[in-house]
């Protein structure tokens, strides 16, 4: 270290600390200066304040005793002009006009005894004036004083006492006048002591200042002060004792109340008088002090604003010297570098060198000789082009600086890199005054650099995973690929162990073994299963050495590593391939382009029945059936061709000859060119699938009991063979068939032996007819025989003879010997009038119910005509009102019942005409003649009474079976209704009034709503219950349900009857059930006919039901064996609702019936346009692709459904197609087709619905 | 008949003055309207003792009236004491300085409607120690100076019970009676209590603590003459309502008596 530097580095604190107090001793120094000058200026205020009120105080008093003299000389030459001959008391009043402040003027005998005065009352008076002011001996003219005396006049006059203050006083004075003829005049005066008060009050020149008017003996005669009593009289000593030696001056006494004060007084120069005037110090000097606060306030904020300016100046000087210093500091540093190692240079601003260093030399070649007053430009070399050079000056024009690799010229010749920086020095005036160019030789740094760089690119763009760690594995470098490949950045991982890579798959030992290889300095090779930061795995193969140093010690140890994993995958996809093709299910076959097969699965072996060995070297053809024909494998094989694959089923041929079907797909395997090299055959076995399929059609079509066709293919069946009857012209019969007896069968030998019944005589029914006929099953005991190509009616009567023959004829059933009969009803068709196939069968049925009326097993031809005539004729009311006497009318009752539980909850009585002739006879036969009769009410009246009666029989017989009566509207409204009901009930006291329940229509409660609503409540309060009957045909608001109390809703049978085919009715059906659950009210369905109608309705939610499906109305007589035997159709057990997002599996379901019927409708001819043909149109094609496959895509049904939706279609298609080439008749024909397919689109639609409804049994019944 | 009757009695009534003449005639016919005046009250009518010029409201108020009346106007000093003769004696048309309405000189003088109103003021002199308020006058030993022939001279004379009265011959012997401490207070109103405030360094106000006697200011005339009277009763009520005597009113800072209509 330098001597010089360490002074230097210390000098600049002792300059600061010097500077600094020197600064603080000059600010002490004026500081003081200014406090002393003005403090001095102060004291001589105060000083000229004292003297300047002392003068003022003399002035002052000087005015006062000028007045006082003036006004005494007055008084006493007013009294010296007085004439005491003419003298009274009007003279000396004239007298007192000019001396104001005279009360009186007195004239005194020489007793001293007042002979005149200008007051009268003062006459007569003696005045002690001996007393007065100054002493005299004798008579002299001089004015003399007395005492002050209270009072306003001699007349009143009393001495002034010590202890009271006088409110009125006056000073009297005498003076004796020389008359002419040596006479003597004496004379007083009382003068107003008031007046000279005001007058001093007013003219004081300080507040808090007193004046006093002394006798000269010292005695106070008056005091400005009010409270200082004059009537003390004090003497004051002081005054007497200045005044004897000077008759005017001033001193400073302290008061009794401590107060200094500045007394000045002054005698008279004539008269007996001294006075005094006393100032306050503190008042005298008061302004003096607040002048002083506000100088001294000036003062001091001036002080305080020229210190804190010098302070800032100060501080500013401060910085600029520093800033000197450090300038000095920079020059001698400059000096310094400017011999350091890095070559400088200086230029003036147009680039002439001014001065160049050693080092310039040094790694230029340019001496200063050389370089000094030319041109920079010696330098530039042809490495830059002149943009570059531009760019530069650009720079150090713009940024003050520049710095750069720079290729200079050597002076040998050669170019070199230089790193230089080159700086624009600036002056004053912020012009550029010079250029500072440094320059450092980079050569030997470049090479380095780009060795270094080509090393790092070897690294960085390294397809293999560099990494390099320190001795102790702690990751110091990893290269890009790394991160690729790990998904760790590099400042993730730097310092980590690559450890962290680790999955936990490579075994410790594994490790152990790298470690010592590694650790012997070896390298070391092999595969890792590591871990992505993404977490996924991933293969390496690393190859792990140390590294080095020229000493031997170990500096690092860098692995390369290349992912493997793709290799890895290949092979384990290659594997998995081996391990699929060997374990499929699926039967695989793969041959070369010209068709020989090459190779094949276990499964293949298994399908087909051919070993792999057999197989190998052959054409595929040896599976053929032969089922297929030439066409079909032409039409795959271009497909195969044009879009590389083809799938489809084929029907081929067993090893032991056996035929399968299987679904197979062909893929094309394609090789670089594009050319077919092998084909890979997938297959699988679909018999079963196929069995499924027929078993399912089996199911939708035909009576599982029985085997016959059920109620679905009946109708079709049925619509067949009336079109084949009117193409044909022929007559068909429909023959509805009713077991008698049956249900006897039933609880006696228990269901099996009904069963087994059953399934006998179903074959021997069907035996009876001919092969045309069709025998079908709807339930139960009832069949119904559609007899085919009879030429009249009466060709059918051989064939319902075999039939009651058949269903009479004993049935051995294990030990038993089972007997029934048939009823049958019979109807034919063409009839007159057009009917359809529906009316048919409800004409039979009608029949059917004569035939057992009329004894049973027979049949019982259904009259057209007599219907018709008995509808048509408008029987009168003589006839009814004689029917009614004659006890012609019955009722029949149809029980209601919940249809999950299977109880019988209540029955409907109705009426029926036992006609003589015409035999039974149904209500609307004659009840609408006489609808607006009174004979309605007496009939409805009969209904109630005679359902009482039979309630009250049940009961007796111990069955409790709630009834319900139509009642009408025109009943309803009679005005006694209410008290006819009561009468009823109270001829009937064993019946509750709560088991009967009145049904009222819908339509005629809201005829008059306000009535119906009343007399629903009126009945509500003795018990009877109400019942809206065909509910959803009156255009029911929610007001109207609001208002009517009834407690139970009755769906209107067309809506039940319409629900499965209906979208719309299903959906007033679901919107009823709502809303009756919504008004708590019961609900119940009319028109339940078939099973699927109990089972849509209880997965709405509606349990109870009534309608032919579960019995129809039946006579008294036979109703309690009804109620015993009746069981529910096992599939409404298991039947519940459905979730409300089920439900749409039931109005799918519907949807895909409505467009089954309007197939039919439209080929038919009774629909104008036939349903969407595009099976992704269609309403359950949408929701299949939807919901459906959503929801139950896993369902295995599933894809059974969906294959039966298509295939459904396109028989559809084809059916339009024959349609519209004129073969209606075929298309027609054909719709058994689609129903057999929609029957099994069902079936299969049920498994859905069954598992949705959480019914797992059910499911498996169904299934099975 | 009624109609002829009011006749006889408006005949009656202006019969006097028709059968003399009236003043009114008289002054027009001279060309000249004599107006009394008191001199020495300050603010409504004073001579100015070093101008000899006169001032005050009541100045303005008779050169208005002059003017009004289109004659040339003379002044005639007359005093409180000397009143009821100048005018009754004819000395002067009207008596113009603030004339105080009192029942004696209704009984010999005719007022026009009051124009101003002042209650009853005591000067004192400032180092009085005896009179501090209003209420400190009438007591036993009080002196109270009153102006011979001013209407405070009645009303002490009345309202006195225990102080004594002390009649003084002129206004300027009042003054002194209070200077020289003969008398402690004398009366006045609010214009000559201004004038002693204004005037001297010794005097000193003492206002009643409640009214005490309001005395309403008018000018007065001689009785009878009807015409005369409405003439200067219209050249007050136009004074009145043009503004003339209101200007005249603060020009002489009398706003505080003026009556208000």
């Amino acid at each position: 270290m330098r001597p010089e530097s360490a002074s230097s580095a210390t000098a600049p604190l002792w300059v600061g600390l010097g500077r600094r107090s020197t600064f603080a001793l000059v600010a002490l120094l004026v500081s003081f200066a200014a406090l002393a000058a003005t403090g001095y200026t102060l004291w001589r205020l105060r000083a000229e304040a004292l003297d300047r009120q002392a003068e003022m105080a003399a002035m002052t008093v000087r005015a006062f005793e000028d007045h006082l003299t003036q006004s005494l000389n007055v008084i006493s030459r007013t009294l010296a002009t007085l004439d005491d001959d003419e003298l009274d008391s009007g003279k000396l009043k004239q007298a007192l006009r000019h001396t104001p402040y005279l009360r009186s003027i007195s004239l005194l005998d020489a007793a001293s005894t007042i002979i005149a005065s200008s007051e009268p009352r003062n006459v007569g008076l003696r005045i002690p004036s001996q007393t007065y002011m100054p002493p005299l001996s004798g008579p002299a003219e001089v004015l003399r004083s007395g005492m002050l005396v209270d009072g306003r006049d001699f007349y009143d006059g009393q001495p002034v006492s010590a202890s009271l203050t006088p409110t009125l006083s006056f000073i009297p004075v005498s003076l004796d006048i020389a008359l002419n003829n040596q006479r003597w005049m004496h004379t007083v005066a009382s003068i107003n002591a008031d007046y000279f008060l005001n007058f001093y009050s007013n003219h004081l020149p300080l507040p808090g200042s007193v004046v006093q008017l002394l006798r000269y003996d010292g005695s106070l005669l008056l005091d400005s002060m009010e409270k200082s009593s004059p009537a003390s009289l004090l003497s004051n000593s002081e005054i007497a004792r200045r005044i004897s030696q000077s008759e005017s001056g001033r001193f400073e006494e302290k008061l009794e109340d401590e107060r200094v004060a500045l007394t000045t007084y002054r005698s008279s120069r004539l008269y007996p008088f001294i006075l005094v005037l006393r100032q306050d110090k503190e008042e005298i000097l008061a302004s003096w002090r607040q002048e002083s606060i506000q100088t001294l306030a000036i003062v001091f904020s001036t002080l305080v604003t020229l210190l804190g300016l010098a302070t800032l100046y100060f501080l500013r000087f401060q910085r600029m010297a520093r800033a000197h210093e450090e300038s000095q500091e920079r020059l001698r540093i400059a000096a310094i570098a400017f011999d350091a190692q890095e070559g400088m240079v200086v230029t003036g601003p147009n680039a002439e060198v001014l001065q160049v260093n050693p080092a310039f030399t040094q790694i230029t070649g340019f001496s200063p000789q050389d370089a000094v007053g030319r041109q920079l430009d010696f330098l530039k070399s042809d490495r830059h082009d002149a943009a570059f050079y531009q760019r530069l000056d650009q720079c150090v024009r713009e940024n003050g600086t520049w710095t750069g690799e720079l290729f200079c010229r050597h002076k040998d010749g050669s170019t070199r890199p230089l790193l230089a920086t080159i700086t624009a020095v600036r002056d004053h005036a912020d012009a550029v005054s010079h250029y500072v160019g440094t320059l450092i030789d980079i050569s030997e740094r470049k090479a380095a650099e780009e060795e270094l760089l080509t090393l790092s690119r070897a690294l960085e763009q390294n397809p293999a995973s560099i990494i390099i760690t320190d001795p102790s594995g702690s990751i110091q470098y990893v290269n890009p690929r790394f991160e690729t490949v790990t998904g760790y950045s590099l400042h993730e991982v730097i310092g980590q162990n690559p450890r962290l890579l680790s999955s936990g798959e490579t075994s410790a030992a594994d490790y152990k073994a790298m470690w010592t290889t590694i650790s012997s300095g070896a390298t070391w090779q092999g595969e890792f299963r590591n871990r992505r930061k993404d977490g996924t795995l991933f293969w390496e193969h690393a190859s792990i050495s140390p590294v080095f140093n020229d000493e031997g010690t170990l500096l690092h140890y860098v692995g390369i590593k290349e992912d493997i994993s793709a290799r890895k995958e290949a092979e384990q996809k290659l594997h998995l391939a081996a391990s699929v093709f060997t374990h499929a299910r699926e039967g695989i076959l793969i041959t070369s382009a010209d068709g020989t097969i090459i190779d094949a699965n276990d499964a293949f072996g298994r399908i087909t029945g051919y070993q792999r060995e057999e197989v190998l070297g052959q054409n595929p053809r040896i599976l053929n059936s032969g089922r297929q024909e030439k066409s079909y494998y032409t039409e795959m094989w271009q497909s195969l061709h044009d879009v590389g694959y083809w799938y489809g089923e084929v029907w081929n041929r067993h090893k032991n000859g056996e035929l399968y079907a299987v679904m197979q797909t062909i893929s094309t395997i394609r090789d670089a060119q594009g050319n077919p090299s092998q084909y890979v055959a997938l297959f699988s076995d679909i018999t079963p699938l196929k069995e499924h399929e027929r078993q399912l059609e089996r199911i939708a079509h035909y009576d599982a009991l029985t085997l016959l066709p059920n109620r679905v293919l009946l109708a079709d069946r049925l619509h067949q063979a009336m079109a084949h009857a009117q193409r044909q012209n022929k007559t068909l019969a429909v023959a509805y068939l009713d077991l008698d007896g049956f249900k006897g069968v039933n609880d006696r030998h228990g269901h099996k032996a009904g069963d087994q019944l059953l399934v006998a005589l179903s074959t021997r029914m069907r035996q009876a007819l001919r092969d045309g006929d069709t025998l079908a099953r709807l339930g139960g005991d009832e069949f119904v025989a559609v007899l085919l190509d009879l030429n009249d009616a009466s060709g059918s009567v051989p064939m319902l003879s075999r039939l009651l023959a058949a269903a009479a004829q004993p049935v051995q059933v294990g030990d038993l010997v089972l007997q029934v009969s048939a009823s049958i009803g019979v109807t034919f068709y063409p009839q007159s009038e057009d009917v359809d196939a529906d009316q048919l069968l409800r004409q039979s049925d009608q029949a059917m119910y004569q035939a057992k009326v009329a004894g049973k097993n027979r049949y019982h031809v259904f009259d057209a005509e007599l219907d018709r005539s008995v509808r048509g004729h408008h029987e009168n009311q003589k006839r009814l009102r004689r029917a009614l006497l004659d006890n012609e009318f019955v009722l029949h009752y149809q029980p209601k019942v919940n249809m999950r539980t299977g109880t019988l909850i209540g029955a409907e009585a109705l009426i029926r005409w036992q006609h003589p002739e015409k035999g039974l006879l149904l209500p609307d036969v004659f009840l609408p003649t006489i609808e607006e009769h009174p004979l309605a009410i007496d009939l409805g009246e009969w209904v109630i009474d005679t359902a009482l009666s039979q309630m009250q029989s049940w009961q007796a017989a111990g069955l409790d079976i709630p009834v319900s009566v139509n009642v009408g509207a025109r009943q309803l409204q009679q005005p006694d209704f209410v008290e006819r009901l009561t009468t009823l009930l109270a001829a009937h006291p064993d019946v509750p009034a709560h088991k009967l329940e009145l049904e009222v229509l819908e339509t005629s409660a809201l005829e008059d709503l306000a009535r119906a609503s009343q007399v629903i409540e009126a009945c509500r309060e003795i018990g009877v219950k109400f019942a809206l009957d065909d509910f959803g045909t009156g255009y029911s608001s929610l007001t109207y349900l609001k208002r009517l109390p009834v407690t139970r809703l009755k769906i209107d049978q067309s809506f039940v009857r319409g629900m499965l085919d209906d979208p719309d009715d299903l959906a007033i059906l679901d919107g009823v059930i709502g809303l009756a659950t919504a008004f708590r009210r019961n609900v119940i369905a009319e028109g339940v006919e078939a099973v699927e109608h109990g089972e849509m309705l209880l997965q709405l939610g509606c349990e109870c039901a009534q309608g032919y499906g579960i019995a129809r109305p039946m006579p008294v007589s036979e109703f309690p064996a009804w109620v015993a035997s009746w069981r529910p159709p096992a599939a409404w057990q298991y039947c519940s609702s459905v979730s409300r997002e089920d439900l749409q599996l039931l109005f799918v379901s519907v949807e895909h019936r409505a467009w089954v019927k309007a197939m039919h409708n439209f080929l038919r001819g009774d629909q104008r346009d036939p349903p969407t043909q595009n099976p992704h149109e269609c309403r359950f094609g949408a929701w299949l692709e939807g919901d459906g496959f959503s929801r139950h895509g896993n369902h295995p049904a599933f894809p059974v459904i969906q294959r039966l939706h298509e295939e459904i279609h396109e028989q559809g298609a084809v059916l339009l197609q024959l349609y519209q080439h004129g073969k209606k008749q075929e298309a027609v024909q054909r719709l058994n087709e689609v129903d057999s397919r929609q029957a099994m689109l069902l079936q299969a639609l049920k498994q859905l619905i069954d598992q949705a409804s959480a019914a797992p049994q059910a499911a498996t019944h169904l299934l099975a | 008949m009624s109609r002829i009757f009011a006749l006889l009695i408006l005949m009656l009534s202006v019969g006097p003055a028709l059968a003399e003449g009236s003043r009114l005639e008289r002054v027009i016919a001279t060309g000249e309207v004599r107006v009394c005046i008191w001199p020495d009250y300050y603010g409504i009518s004073y001579r100015n003792p070093k101008t000899q010029q006169l001032s005050g409201i009541d100045v303005d108020m008779a050169e208005a009236l002059a003017r009004d009346l289109g004659v040339r106007l003379q002044f005639v000093d007359s005093s409180f004491a000397r009143l009821i003769d100048d005018i009754n004696d004819n000395r002067c048309d009207i008596a113009m300085f603030a004339i105080g309405i009192t029942a004696a000189r209704v009984d010999k003088l005719r007022f026009t409607r009051p124009h101003l109103i002042s209650d009853i003021y005591a000067i004192t002199s400032k180092s009085n120690r005896r009179i501090k308020s209003w209420d400190d006058i009438d007591k036993p030993g009080v002196v109270v100076a009153v102006a011979k022939g001013t209407l405070h001279e009645p009303i002490m004379r009345e309202k006195l019970r225990q102080a004594t009265l002390l009649v003084t011959a002129t206004t300027q012997g009042r003054e002194q009676e209070v200077e020289s401490g003969r008398a402690d207070v004398f009366m006045t109103d609010f214009p000559f209590s201004r004038r002693m405030l204004e005037t001297t360094d010794w005097a000193r106000l003492v206002a009643p603590t409640s009214t005490f006697h309001p005395t309403p200011y008018a000018y007065a005339m001689q009785q009878g003459d009807d015409r005369w009277y409405a003439r200067i009763e219209r050249f007050m009520s136009d004074a009145k309502r043009n503004g003339t005597l209101l200007a005249a009113i603060r020009r002489h800072k009398l706003d505080p008596i003026a009556v208000s209509d």
